[in-house]
């Protein structure tokens, strides 16, 4: 753990979050297991540290564009839970009204300018958001959160080459659990590790402990400052753990056993609890934490439950800025 | 280029069919018209005539081998040509259509009224302007691709008053003379139909028409009864097709027909009642089958059916066949009397008029309130005589008055 | 003052005028800053708008696409240019995916306000990765709008309505077009024409024609003869936008002629034409008195050499052929 001092508060609420990501995650499992759930989700349980720390480094007026496995990325960045729940439902009252589903949530009022169900699509978009805050100079960074997997998209090659080339303000954030669906990344790359490659675009790359909370968010804060101040984009890969399959249900037995007990002990909440306590934060405090995260938890599961489904008529609208007739139906 | 001959379908229902008998062979010349075939389905046996003509390529379908509905039976061409016999899409092809009945049985009596028509090529567009104008397209000459019937086409035949009438026999000084100022209109192929069958019914059946006045207060009471609270009303239609079929069912020397030959009488088992429908342009007559055997309820719902489809065009060519008694109803016009003309070949038609406010004294010797309908029965004095048909009027008389003896 | 100018230059002069009064446009793409576009385009915007609004590109298609896709999430409005709409093949996912859907899909929290500019056709000799006419490909992608205009005049108010419309509008400009002069209105006039309004660019009586871009022009040609030699009367209807489509004017043109005849460079099959088809004989088959009928290039590969290149995509003759042939005249 970092040698840096922080405040008391900052580190409760890094707990707070990567709890909450926690606990969603689980709730989601549990209602995708019941049937509850359309479609397919994909679980960020054991990469909260990453996201959570990331995130931390940014302040309210940026950007992050997210992956498929973007729950905890959204919520890291301030999602709300039940609006977000409610989305998995397929709810009206979620964040996309339905209409987007687990890998699609986005607040916009937040600078979350989407999860994305194409491995390596948001590359390219955080970079164009970042060409946004260049040309009107208005110091918001974008950050984006990609898998080890995306980094073999061409996307990733043609993004970061035109975000260094002009030195835009992004910082390319992967998150490498080591696996592309049941690929392990090792077998189709010839790179130790994905920051080697910021070499070829010559900005800075680093590979930390993505499952040290404090690691990350120092080494975002570093490349959020040099994107502040116009020196253009940083590469940085968190080494970090997926406890689920590929998607909720996937038993992911093409992982060898080893790679469970890797995760396991590397876990963040538990050390990072510890580590809370060693720093001098009260038992009760930490407790009470738990008790409203998991009231927060059981509120979004009721909203998005009691939730009603959108009107079929929906189905028809937001199509286009102008939803009408010709557009639709012709 | 060689031509099919399918198997053709008679009647909605019927899915295949076999030659029972081939009446030509393979390098036979026949010509359009000639009947080449006994085709024999689940229900009867048809002759197959052919509607081209030229030498027989091929017999395609075996004595006895069920073909399906379109399938092909045999090829027509010229002597040595290289023949095709996939199937062809049925607009394509040059189908056989079964001989007009020539001995009519029970169940093929000839189609009252409107016959299904050939198909025509024309485009949707100049149909739908020659049917505003009541033009009969059916003769027009195409000017478009492949012989298309176009616009164009349809266009110029209003202009020059539409095309020759198809013969309709007019006796000298019977025909109208237009003067200025008058339209003439070109006659519906319906109408021609219906020219040609009310002509021939009028000229052939020595008629007579006898009428009987029916007290239908009860009868009235009774069906605004039935009818509370219901969606489907019953008529007073479908209390007069029940009535009649029950009267029919006590008097079966009604339910008759001559044969062709004009030497014998077919005693029809079946009770198949035609009703007479008002459709747009003239009149059709579908039928409803078995009507001794069908609750009101059942029958109010198929004529029902029945009325709407053929107001819509909706209608199988079997639904028109096979009627064995006609009713026609103009009570709700408020006609009081008329002499409905015999659909052939059924000996009599029932024509139902309105239900009239008589004022009657009781056996007290007071007056009250009766609603009285006449009917008029018209009849075929070769097949029944006065005595016979009034014995059917008074029983059908005798139902109405008692109108829970129809129901029951 | 009325001027003739050719279809290239009144483009850019659209997107010239859209980017002095909005500095939200910005025009993206490969050689358009410094070299000023294959077509000289966007000649002189760089001096005039910087580097960060007139951005030459690396060869990075999906990478620029995808890119103009975050600035409109962000509020800029995009023009990408691809040097030919050939190259889609190598970005779709930016336009497919994310740019088309993300309205939606984010239940309208997100608009994406681009615009994708990409010459189109054959004619040129370009060969088969060079030639296409993809817009049917474009149009079968719900949340695009796709704009195909034929003429100097029109291709100045559409391209100014599709940059301030907030929607990712699609506009395919035919190659052969950019040198045809036309006349227009005096430079200081401005005007804009809304997307979803067809143009009728002959009246008739006989048979509609319903096409756009080049092919208007040889519609228009082949009116001429058959009206000449044959005493047809053509409607030509010049749909100009794709998506939305003006049905109100093609259903009243062909309520008018009771013909129609879809006319386009593209292959033929699957092609706008088919999609015209459908819907007319769904809606409208009282009204034709003869089958819809497509002139379009041939289901092949656009080939190299100029008689092979000219025997597979539509040209004025093949039209006179096709009305004789369905009217039988």
């Amino acid at each position: 753990m970092a040698k840096k001092k922080y405040e008391k508060s900052f580190l409760v609420e890094l707990y707070r979050r990567m709890l909450r990501i926690r606990k969603f995650e689980e709730q989601a499992k549990e209602c995708f297991t019941k049937g509850m759930l359309a479609g397919n989700i994909h679980l960020a349980i054991g990469q909260e540290a990453a996201e959570v720390g990331a995130c931390a480094a940014l302040t309210d007026r940026d950007y992050i564009t997210g992956t498929h496995r973007g729950h905890g990325q959204c919520i890291a960045k301030g999602a709300k839970t039940d609006k977000m729940m409610a989305e998995l439902f397929g709810k009206k009252t979620g964040y996309c009204q339905g209409k987007g589903g687990s890998m699609h949530i986005v607040d916009a009022s937040l600078g979350i300018l989407g999860a994305n169900g194409i491995v390596g699509a948001g590359i390219p978009i955080a970079t164009g958001a970042a060409y946004a805050s260049k040309t009107w100079g208005d110091d918001a960074v974008t950050l984006c959160f990609f898998g080890d997997a995306a980094a073999n998209q061409g996307t990733f090659h043609e993004a970061i080459n035109m975000g260094a080339a002009w030195d835009l303000p992004v910082i390319y954030l992967c998150e490498n659990n080591k696996y592309g669906v049941s690929t392990d990344i090792s077998r189709v790359t010839n790179n130790e590790h994905i920051s080697e490659r910021a070499a070829a675009y010559n900005i800075p790359g680093v590979t930390v402990d993505g499952n040290d909370v404090l690691a990350v968010y120092e080494a975002v804060k570093t490349a959020v400052e040099r994107a502040r101040r116009g020196e253009g984009p940083s590469l940085v890969e968190c080494i970090t753990y997926r406890h689920e399959g590929h998607y909720c249900g996937d038993q992911a037995g093409y992982r060898p056993g080893e790679y469970m007990e890797e995760a396991l002990a590397h876990e963040a909440l538990p050390t990072f609890r510890k580590y809370l306590l060693e720093q001098g934060v009260k038992e009760e405090e930490i407790v009470k934490v738990e008790e409203e995260i998991t009231q927060e938890i059981a509120h979004a599961y009721k909203f998005a439950d009691e939730s009603e489904y959108p009107d079929p008529s929906e189905a028809f609208t937001d199509v286009y800025s102008m939803d009408n007739e010709r557009s639709v139906l012709r | 280029m060689s031509k099919q001959i399918l198997m053709p379908q008679y009647g909605l229902t019927m899915e295949e069919g076999a030659v029972e008998k081939w009446l030509v062979k393979e390098g036979d010349v026949i010509k359009e018209g000639d009947v080449i075939a006994e085709i024999v389905t689940d229900k009867l046996t048809n002759d197959l005539v052919s509607e081209v003509s030229g030498t027989v390529l091929k017999l395609v379908a075996a004595e006895g081998e069920d073909i399906l509905v379109k399938g092909v039976l045999a090829i027509v061409g010229e002597p040595g040509e290289a023949i095709d016999d996939a199937p062809v899409p049925q607009a394509e092809a040059a189908p056989a259509v079964p001989a007009p009945a020539a001995a009519p049985v029970s169940q093929a009596a000839p189609a009252p009224v409107m016959a299904p028509g050939g198909r025509v090529k024309i485009s949707p567009f100049a149909r739908k302007v020659a049917e505003k104008n009541n033009l009969d397209y059916s003769a027009l000459t195409g000017t478009g691709p492949s012989g298309r019937i176009v616009v164009k086409d349809v266009e110029q035949a209003l202009a020059s008053g539409g095309v020759a009438a198809a013969p309709v026999a007019i006796p000298a000084g019977a025909a109208g003379v237009a003067v200025a100022g008058d339209e003439v209109v070109k006659m519906s192929k319906m109408r021609k139909i219906v020219a040609e069958r009310m002509s021939a019914s009028a000229r052939e059946i020595p008629a007579v028409t006898q009428d009987i006045k029916v007290d239908v207060t009860k009868l009235m009471t009774l069906r605004a009864q039935i009818n509370e609270g219901r969606e489907v009303r019953i008529s007073v239609n479908d209390f007069v097709l029940k009535a009649v079929a029950k009267a029919i069912r006590q008097h079966m020397d009604v339910n008759v027909s001559m044969d062709a030959s004009g030497a014998s009488i077919i005693r029809h088992q079946h009770i198949n009642i035609g009703m007479a429908v008002s459709v747009p342009g003239g009149l059709m007559v579908p039928v409803i089958r078995d009507a001794d055997k069908k609750s009101l309820e059942t029958l109010a719902h198929e004529a029902k059916d029945l009325a709407v489809r053929a107001r819509d065009s909706k209608l199988d060519p079997a639904e028109l066949q096979g009627s064995t008694f006609s009713v026609s109803n103009l009570g709700m016009y408020g006609i009081t009397s008329f002499t409905p003309i015999i659909n052939q070949p059924n000996a009599a038609i029932l024509g139902v008029c309105t239900a009239e406010d008589v004022v009657a004294l009781d056996k007290e010797g007071k007056l009250y309130n009766k609603k009285v309908m006449t009917l008029s029965l018209t009849f075929d004095h070769r097949l029944l005589d006065g005595a016979e048909a009034a014995d059917f009027e008074k029983t059908l008389k005798t139902l109405l008055e008692e109108p829970l003896q129809v129901i029951l | 003052m009325s001027r003739r100018i050719s279809f290239s230059a009144a483009t850019r002069e659209g997107v010239l005028e859209e980017m002095r009064r909005d500095s939200n446009v910005m025009v993206i793409g490969e050689d358009i800053a410094v070299m000023g576009g294959t077509f000289a385009l966007t000649r002189g915007f760089l001096e005039e708008f910087g580097p960060m609004r007139v951005r030459d590109t690396p060869i990075s298609e999906s990478g620029f696409m995808g890119m103009a896709v975050g600035m409109a999430m962000r509020g800029m409005r995009p023009i990408v240019e691809l040097m030919y709409n050939d190259f889609i093949a190598v970005s779709l996912d930016p336009l497919m995916n994310q740019a088309a859907k993300l309205r939606y899909m984010t239940g309208g929290q997100i608009t994406i306000p681009m615009v994708l500019r990409a010459p189109m056709g054959a004619g040129r000799r370009n060969a088969g990765q060079h030639s296409q006419c993809l817009e049917a490909l474009f149009m079968h992608i719900p949340g695009l709008k796709l704009v195909c205009p034929s003429t100097a005049y029109d291709a100045k108010g559409l391209i100014k309505t599709a940059i301030r419309d907030n929607d990712p509008v699609v506009v395919l400009e035919h190659k052969l077009l950019y040198a045809k002069k036309f006349e227009m209105p005096p430079e200081d006039e401005e005007y804009t024409i809304p997307l979803g309004k067809a143009d009728i660019k002959r009246e008739g009586k006989d048979i509609t024609i319903l096409t756009w871009s080049r092919q208007v022009l040889f519609a228009l040609e082949a009116a001429e003869t058959l009206q000449n030699d044959f005493g047809i009367s053509c409607e030509v209807v010049d749909l100009r936008s794709l998506v939305p489509l003006d049905w109100e004017t093609v259903n009243a043109s062909i309520k008018k002629t009771h013909n129609v005849l879809t006319l386009e460079e593209g292959v033929m099959r699957a092609g706008v034409g088919a999609d015209l088809s459908a819907q007319i004989t769904e809606t409208l088959f009282d009204e034709l008195d003869s089958p819809v009928n497509r002139v379009a290039g041939a289901n092949v590969v656009s080939p190299f050499s100029p008689p092979l290149e000219d025997a597979v995509f539509p040209q004025p003759q093949d039209v006179v052929a096709a009305v004789r042939r369905q009217l039988n005249v």
